[in-house]
């Protein structure tokens, strides 16, 4: 069940280190770079059916065109800000092997015809920052990175901390952080374009996007391509945590099973049985057994289940979960994580956190479950950017499925 | 030009144009605290969100371009249950507290909130607590409980004034507006974030609880504190039995001179309007009556040998009826100004302290200097339209004409004239642009207007209007006077 | 009151930084983090010292700094436990945890989001260094060797 593509060299001992890996084919596709034109790296890209792996999963050829066809000085961002509660993958490729990412990040500017690329990565990666910054140096005295490169591009390479805020892995927050700001998501553009660093144009990928493109250009596009069921090409760093034996991070194919993924990779649940999974990070819908058991890990599958495939960050909950408990747990995160700037979403998380507490404080009442359905409502498709949003993806889930535990809270007037 | 269906109307506008712009113009209600034609969109409270036919979501109409055909709903049942659910967002820490709150009568927020029909809260949870009482220097005041947020008055001082005091501190539902440790707000156009908070968050400290504006009668004005004319509402008192006193001056908009805002010094110089003399009239220092002293002027401008000095901040009227006692009687007109490098800057203070000195020079009266006071050697009777540098070299008769206390109380005679927030006239400003300012018809005024006593004089009875006329074509580019009362127009320099 | 000074390492990084970014601004983070790995909280003085620096208005740093959890505007005088909250952590018993750490007096104790150890969860971070798979008796041990904290 395991693939191992993006995380092949992940068991090598000391395999972020420059020198271990250049035995291992590291940046075998940057001593090539002269080989190949922008323009076919852009073209494998697109043909490959390779889609974003930071949640929205939007196809990443696309997004490259858009800033293929943008004029002006061109930047490279990589998201590394990782903050979703069930994600952590991208911090299994900085620390075990960032050669690979500087691999992508390098073809990928290549293509793109930028000479500027940065890593935003969340302020608490403290050691995955040390380790990015090693790797980093590395490769400017091997010269991948530099204004004198072995491979005859010259590309500046820069890592940028955060300092705790989810919202900046939203891409146009992210951009706002690194210019020096707060992190404020900005209006949507009215028409497809790409994302503006100081007014230039800019691409913002994921880490885990970013360091499949090594084995995309070095496989051909149709080796990427029929890897999963299509539209879900490829593979990805799922990752399971909560209740279960084995938590962790297992490279798969798209289209394996959930419920084997669970229990194969993930050791199996921790306690009886399971009782829901949280399929993608928080910010994806809650799922109970039932549909668990026939759901394959693609984008359409999950979709279908009204839920989304995310971070591909599972969170598995056993039989005794409280789920209004659980519900507490992730609008308490939203409310500590919305940005402020928008009002259905500073104000709506706040009201439904504190909602939550009066369920679980024996105050509740069934006015309250309105509350929770008129603040899912006011928050889906009213704000700024995507974060309230799915705060009512997550409210509709756990209402849908558990909303008896709800009502179970509720206090009873005698 | 194209057309766009608003609620199913029609609507002719600009291609292009930001949509809450066009409804705002077309006095259709839209709901709206962040956007400010002076600060542009910033998106952040979503009051504004309108149906567009096509839109699968709800569209904020503060990020909506017009194009042709456009169609959009502002009344249907599921967008005004968006806008009020909306709102009840915003009141969701909100203390109520309207009965005491100053802004009550002008703010948004309460506005829509009956407007909705919001009376029943459904919030059982408790209301986030913030500082209710913050003096952030300049005059103003902050409630930070009653602040929904749009940001407004940040972006005035990042974005207009450039001093960026004040900020947004922390994140989500702890966001709050304050100023820095170190920084005061402190910029000469400060006071603007009272009137561009849409909520009753930012008050004025000098205003606070004095008056509650349903009491108070808004006059369209000019302010008189430098020669930039920026356009004002004076709130006076209407309340029946009691006498007028002016509250307050708040920018009115003209995009021609001031746009949307004033300085705090023009601003504050409201108080100039509640310190004007008392109604009298004064003849050789003992009150004597306006007959009298009207007769004695008339004789001493036959018999003596006169000079005359207006200040430069008089209206283009009074003004020109100077100029025709003037020509009546043969006097020379002289007029002085202050220039306060200090004071002007780029944006609206202009460095000339006097609001009418363009006409001045237009009318061709000449400068104070060197051959005035030689020329006050021959003379026997000085004539002073209010003008502050009145001086006075040696025991000569002189007749005042004042709307403040004189520097020469004891040896002058005196009349006492209507200051101008309860007369009307014209006035061309530093970039040559005349404007009117008007006169409160609610208001009683119990003092002559200037432009009587000057018609007293010359036997004649000129209105604004006529006096203007008669010199519309010599001075003032035939510009019609009725032209002017509708809106400002430019002479050119 | 005495001034601030950058170090020469750090003004030599601000003049490599300001190379890379495409305008001054950016380098606020960067700023940020300077004066704070250096004093171990933002200071007053430091701030308007980043603020001759970047020609910004002393006010935009601190706008930025609150806007980010991990910024300080006082020093923690003690020990500094960060124990996450979220999800994964909390179905595997942070609670304990909490009520554990709350007993201790020798640390300040924060409550954080996700830190993105959910696979080894429960954890937390003591003084940024994280510390994952916890139960009481190894965080016992590891609060209990001040040295290597
Ligand atoms: C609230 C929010 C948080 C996000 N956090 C991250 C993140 O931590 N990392 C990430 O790569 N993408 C994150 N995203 C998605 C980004 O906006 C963006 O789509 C992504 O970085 C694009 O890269 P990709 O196309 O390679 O996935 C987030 C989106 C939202 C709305
Ligand atoms: S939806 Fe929330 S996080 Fe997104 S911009 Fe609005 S307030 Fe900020
Ligand atoms: S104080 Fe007033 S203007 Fe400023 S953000 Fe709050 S509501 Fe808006
Ligand atoms: S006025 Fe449009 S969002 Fe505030
Ligand atoms: S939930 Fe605690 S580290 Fe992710």
């Amino acid at each position: 069940m395991l693939f191992k593509n993006v995380s092949a060299r992940f068991e090598i001992e000391n395999s972020n280190s420059i020198d271990v890996i250049l035995e291992h084919n590291g940046y075998e596709m940057v001593k090539k770079l002269q080989e190949f034109t922008p323009e076919q790296i852009i073209q494998e890209v697109e043909k490959s059916g390779l889609r974003g792996k930071g949640g929205g999963g939007a196809l990443a050829g696309a997004k490259w065109r858009l800033l293929e066809k943008a004029k002006g000085k061109k930047y490279i961002v990589i998201n590394a800000d990782e903050s979703e509660p069930g994600t952590f993958k991208d911090r299994s490729i900085i620390e075990k092997d960032p050669h690979l990412l500087i691999e992508g990040i390098i073809l990928t500017a290549y293509a793109l015809n930028s000479n500027d690329a940065f890593i935003y990565i969340r302020g608490e990666y403290q050691e995955q920052a040390k380790i990015l910054q090693k790797a980093i140096d590395e490769a400017y005295e091997k010269g991948f990175l530099g204004d004198e490169t072995i491979h005859k591009y010259n590309i500046h390479l820069t890592l940028h901390r955060g300092a705790g805020a989810y919202i900046c892995g939203e891409k146009s927050a992210l951009l706002e952080s690194l210019e020096g700001k707060r992190g404020h998501p900005r209006l949507k553009p009215h028409t497809p374009s790409p994302e503006y660093f100081f007014n230039n144009p800019t691409l913002v990928n994921n880490v885990e996007t970013i360091a499949t493109i090594p084995s995309i250009i070095k496989n051909g596009s149709s080796f990427y391509k029929n890897l999963g069921v299509e539209p879900s090409c490829g593979s990805m760093l799922f990752g399971v945590s909560g209740h279960v034996n084995k938590p962790g991070i297992y490279e798969c194919e798209f289209g394996v099973s959930m419920l084997d993924y669970i229990n194969t990779l993930g050791g199996g649940v921790k306690g009886e049985s399971i009782k829901a999974v949280i399929t993608g990070g928080v910010s994806t819908g809650v799922i109970p057994f039932e549909i668990v058991k026939d759901i394959k890990l693609t984008y359409e599958d999950l979709r279908k289940a009204g839920s989304s495939l995310g971070t591909g960050g599972m969170i598995v909950m056993n039989e005794s979960t409280c789920m209004v408990k659980a519900l507490k747990n992730i609008l308490s995160f939203y409310h500590d994580e919305s940005c402020g700037q928008c009002t259905p979403c500073r104000e709506g998380t706040f009201w439904v956190d504190a909602t939550l507490d009066k369920f679980l404080d024996g105050s509740a009442t069934l006015e309250d479950i309105e509350i929770l359905k008129s603040n899912s409502k006011i928050m889906n498709g009213k704000t700024v950017c995507v974060f309230a949003p799915s705060v009512s993806t997550v409210i509709d889930s756990f209402l849908k499925y558990f909303q008896d535990e709800f009502i179970a809270k509720i206090k009873v007037d005698v | 030009m194209v057309t766009i269906y608003v609620n199913n109307k029609p609507i002719i506008c600009k291609d292009k144009e930001l949509l809450i712009k066009v409804l705002k113009e077309n006095d259709i209600f839209i709901p709206h605290f962040c956007y400010h034609e002076s600060l542009g969109a910033d998106g952040n409270c979503r009051m504004c969100l309108v149906e567009i036919e096509g839109s699968k979501r709800p569209q904020i109409a503060c990020d909506t371009f017009v194009y042709d055909g456009l169609r959009v709903h502002t009344k249907s049942e599921s967008i005004l249950e968006t806008n009020k659910d909306i709102l009840e967002l915003e009141l969701l820490s909100h203390p109520v507290d309207c009965p005491t709150c100053d802004q009550a009568g002008e703010c948004s927020l309460q506005n829509y909130y009956m407007e909705y029909g919001l009376y029943d809260s459904r919030v059982s949870v408790a209301k986030n607590k913030k500082d209710k009482a913050l003096d952030l220097g300049s005059n103003i005041m902050l409630d930070q409980e009653r602040c929904v947020l749009c940001m407004r008055c940040v972006r005035f001082c990042s974005d207009i004034t450039k001093t960026d005091e004040l900020v947004v501190m922390g994140r989500g539902n702890d966001s709050y507006i304050t100023t820095t440790p170190f920084m005061r707000l402190s910029n000469p156009y400060a006071m603007n974030v009272i009137d561009l908070c849409p909520v009753g968050a930012l008050t004025s400290k000098d205003f606070r609880f004095k008056q509650r504006v349903w009491f108070l009668d808004s006059t369209q004005s000019i302010c008189h504190a430098c020669s930039k004319n920026c356009s004002i509402f004076i709130d006076h008192n209407a309340q029946k039995n009691q006498n007028d006193h002016v509250h307050r001056f708040r920018p009115r908009v003209n995009t021609m001179v001031n746009g949307h805002f004033i300085c705090d010094e023009g601003r504050l110089s409201y108080k100039k309007a509640n310190e004007t003399r008392k109604n009298d009239f004064i003849m050789k220092s003992r009150i004597s009556t306006y007959e009298s002293i009207l007769k004695h002027t008339k004789k001493l401008l036959q018999s003596e040998n006169a000079i005359a000095l207006v200040s430069a901040s008089l209206s283009v009227e009074q003004m020109l009826l100077v100029k025709e006692l003037s020509e009546m009687y043969l006097f020379d007109v002289y007029y002085d100004y202050k220039e306060d490098e200090k004071f002007g800057d780029d944006f609206l203070k202009s460095s000339i302290k006097e609001s009418n000195l363009y006409t001045a020079k237009l009318l061709d009266f000449k400068l104070v200097d060197k051959p005035y006071e030689e020329s006050l050697i021959s003379k026997s009777l000085i004539l002073n339209f209010n003008s502050e540098f009145i001086s006075k070299p040696r025991p000569i008769e002189m007749i005042e004409f004042l709307t403040h206390e004189g520097k020469f109380e004891r040896s002058s005679s005196i009349f006492t004239y209507e200051y101008f927030h309860n007369d009307m006239g014209l006035l061309i400003n530093s970039d040559g642009v005349i404007s009117s300012y008007k006169k409160s018809s609610k208001v009683k005024s119990e003092k002559f207007t200037l432009l009587k006593i000057l018609n007293d004089l010359l036997d004649e009875s000129y209105t604004n209007e006529s006096i203007y006329e008669k010199y519309k074509e010599l001075f003032f580019k035939n510009i019609p006077y009725s032209k002017i009362m509708k809106q400002s127009q430019r002479l050119g320099l | 009151m005495s001034g601030y000074t950058f170090s020469a390492e750090n003004l030599k990084e601000i003049d490599k930084l300001l190379k890379r970014y495409p305008s001054k601004e950016a380098l606020t983070l960067p700023i940020l983090w300077m004066v704070q790995n250096d004093l171990g909280y933002l200071s007053n003085i430091a701030l308007r010292e980043a603020s001759k620096i970047l020609d910004m208005p002393t006010s935009h740093f601190y706008s930025v700094a609150s806007f980010y959890t991990m910024f300080k505007f006082k020093k923690s005088e003690k020990v500094f436990v960060e124990l996450c909250k979220s999800l994964s952590c909390e179905l595997n018993n942070s609670d304990e945890l909490y009520e554990y750490l709350k007993t201790r007096d020798d640390i300040e104790l924060v409550r954080v989001e996700c830190l993105g150890s959910c696979g080894s969860s429960p954890m937390c971070a003591i003084n940024g260094k994280y510390h994952e798979n916890l139960n009481i008796k190894k965080l016992d041990t590891i609060l209990g060797d001040k040295d290597a904290l």
